[in-house]
């Protein structure tokens, strides 16, 4: 995934480019403000754009406006005004999303998930890691012949470990996901929860299914 | 009618002298007086009626203007609406209202103008400072600097109230009322406060917030803002609570949120919402008192109920009332 940064404070630019690519996306940046950018944004390949609106000489509304008759790319965008009137011209210029400043990491991320996702909507049935199923659509995990019914957030934990096999999760990883995904759990309720997901995953025979690393977080596969 | 016949008093004793010297040039004079007395005293009725008919029409027109200003809601306004006098007294009168107005007038729209002034600049200000506190925001989070981003927070909480104080004062509608989930605008909430929250060990419990109501994200969001910083400020349990319950009725959403903090003392909870009251039991630092005084100036603008109940060192509820309006259907 490819996000194109229109955002002319170098500092903002620099930031958003080391977090955005920290989260596994690939960044390319507008820098030069001093001609017209438009034709610059249209020439390179992207899969969301994230654009400012208080732009040196111009205003980001416009510019979305004129890439939107090119192509169909996601737009956010990003300002410091909160007042009705973004809001709502954001929406006339065409714009997918907005978000205000300063910017909090979580949300931006989010709403950058949500935008792709509208895009690119992939529907999963089940997931398999080591002969143990996940069914997406039930909320069950199955072994052998035994299944079990899940919780919604256990399901919520057991999805990310899908999702990320052999990758050592942290605790502050899957907190994030589950803030996300509105379980606003803390840390030792995590811990509770997952504890929990073990007893179940132990009811139909899968003993040290999720992995403890040492000081570092969990894993499965 | 005593004060009218006091300002008429020199003419009536015009014609009693004018009367009185008939009289002695009569008497005087040994004239048959059945005559003129009968003529004099048709002057007394005359007299009399012309002041009746007087006092009863210059009543009237007072009523007039008076009802004219007390049915302007604008009242400066006035000398706008009042007829010119024709006669001589009241002319100055006329004069020394229309100066005076004016003049107030001028002052007025000198006031506003400044005022609005002032409004663009705090609105220029709080958009530039964003910019750089968006770089810190960005930079703490790439550096995991958990203090640095808590820190962050708390300076741009300062700087929305700053926004949304001057925008509360403003009385033109500046909001934008979309429907909109419930659960999303608390979720935008936590997201922005998760770092606090975490950092202070908080449990959050919400629970059948999947209601719509029709509102202004943005003004909530910053209301709940208020609330929940207010929350964890004041918690002083080792096991720290926060639950947000949504109820829905036929024709409203009841929002509560409820801690297990120290509570506000009875004496206290009827003034929570006064411009920069701190409480009287609080020893806490950083308090504007801004916080729910701002809460309940936007809540009214936006048409919300707010109300808070608390039992001291027990629990705070806040409770929003957001009413059902046709946007529902």
């Amino acid at each position: 995934m490819k996000i194109l940064l229109v955002e002319d404070d170098p500092k903002i630019r620099q930031e958003l480019k080391v977090l955005l690519e920290n989260n596994q996306y690939e960044i390319a940046m507008i820098e030069d403000f001093t001609k017209d950018i438009t034709e610059e944004i249209n020439k390179i390949a992207k899969d969301l754009i994230l654009l400012d609106i208080n732009l040196p000489n111009q205003n980001g509304f416009d510019i979305c406006k004129k890439i939107k008759e090119k192509e169909s790319v996601p737009i956010i965008f990003v300002t410091s005004c909160t007042g009705e009137e973004s809001e709502l011209k954001s929406i006339l210029s065409g714009g997918d999303d907005f978000i205000t400043k300063p910017y909090n990491k979580d949300i931006l991320l989010e709403k950058i998930k949500r935008t792709i996702k509208k895009q690119n909507p992939i529907q999963y049935k089940e997931i398999n890691v080591n002969g143990v199923t996940l069914d997406l659509h039930l909320s069950l995990v199955k072994y052998q012949n035994n299944s079990i019914e899940l919780t919604r957030n256990e399901f919520l934990l057991l999805y990310y470990f899908f999702i990320n096999p052999k990758k050592i999760i942290t605790k502050e990883e899957l907190l994030d996901y589950l803030w996300n995904e509105k379980y606003y759990l803390d840390d030792n309720i995590l811990t509770v929860n997952i504890n929990r997901l073990r007893k179940k995953l132990e009811e139909i025979g899968l003993q040290d299914f999720i992995t403890t690393i040492r000081k570092k977080g969990y894993k499965i596969g | 009618m005593i004060n009218y016949l006091e300002e008429k008093i020199g003419l009536i004793l015009w014609y009693l002298t004018f009367i009185l010297l008939q009289l002695v040039i009569m008497f005087v004079l040994d004239m048959d007086a059945t005559f003129l007395i009968f003529s004099l005293f048709l002057y007394l009725i005359l007299l009399s009626i012309y002041l009746i008919v007087s006092y009863l029409w210059k009543t009237k027109k007072n009523k007039k203007i008076k009802r004219l200003v007390d049915e302007l809601d604008e009242k400066y306004l006035v000398s706008e609406l009042i007829k010119k006098p024709k006669n001589l007294e009241n002319e100055a009168y006329y004069y020394v209202l229309k100066k005076a107005t004016k003049a107030m007038n001028d002052k007025i729209t000198e006031l506003e103008h400044k005022y609005q002034d002032y409004e663009e600049y705090i609105e220029t200000f709080v958009h530039e400072v964003k910019t750089p506190l968006a770089a810190i925001s960005l930079y703490s989070d790439n550096k995991k600097d958990h203090e640095l981003k808590q820190e962050v927070k708390k300076i741009d909480n300062l700087v929305e109230q700053v926004l949304f104080y001057a925008r509360s004062e403003n009385t033109e509608k500046d909001y934008f009322v979309k429907k909109i989930k419930l659960s999303e605008i608390i979720h935008q909430v936590m997201l922005q406060n998760k770092d606090y929250l975490l950092a202070n060990k908080i449990i959050i419990e919400v629970e059948n917030s999947d209601v719509f109501v029709a509102t202004d994200e943005k003004w909530v969001i910053f209301i709940l803002n208020q609330i929940l910083n207010n929350s964890i400020k004041y918690m002083d349990k080792d096991e720290k609570r926060i639950k947000l319950n949504v109820i829905e009725d036929k024709n409203k959403v009841i929002l509560e949120m409820k801690d297990n903090g120290c509570g506000i003392k009875e004496s206290d909870i009827s003034r929570v919402f006064d411009k920069g009251f701190t409480g009287s039991n609080r020893k806490k630092e950083h308090s504007t008192g801004m916080g729910l005084y701002l809460c309940k100036k936007l809540c009214d603008r936006l048409h919300l109920n707010i109300a808070i109940e608390s039992k001291e060192k027990e629990y705070t509820t806040v409770t929003i009332i957001f009413p059902k309006s046709s946007l529902h259907e």
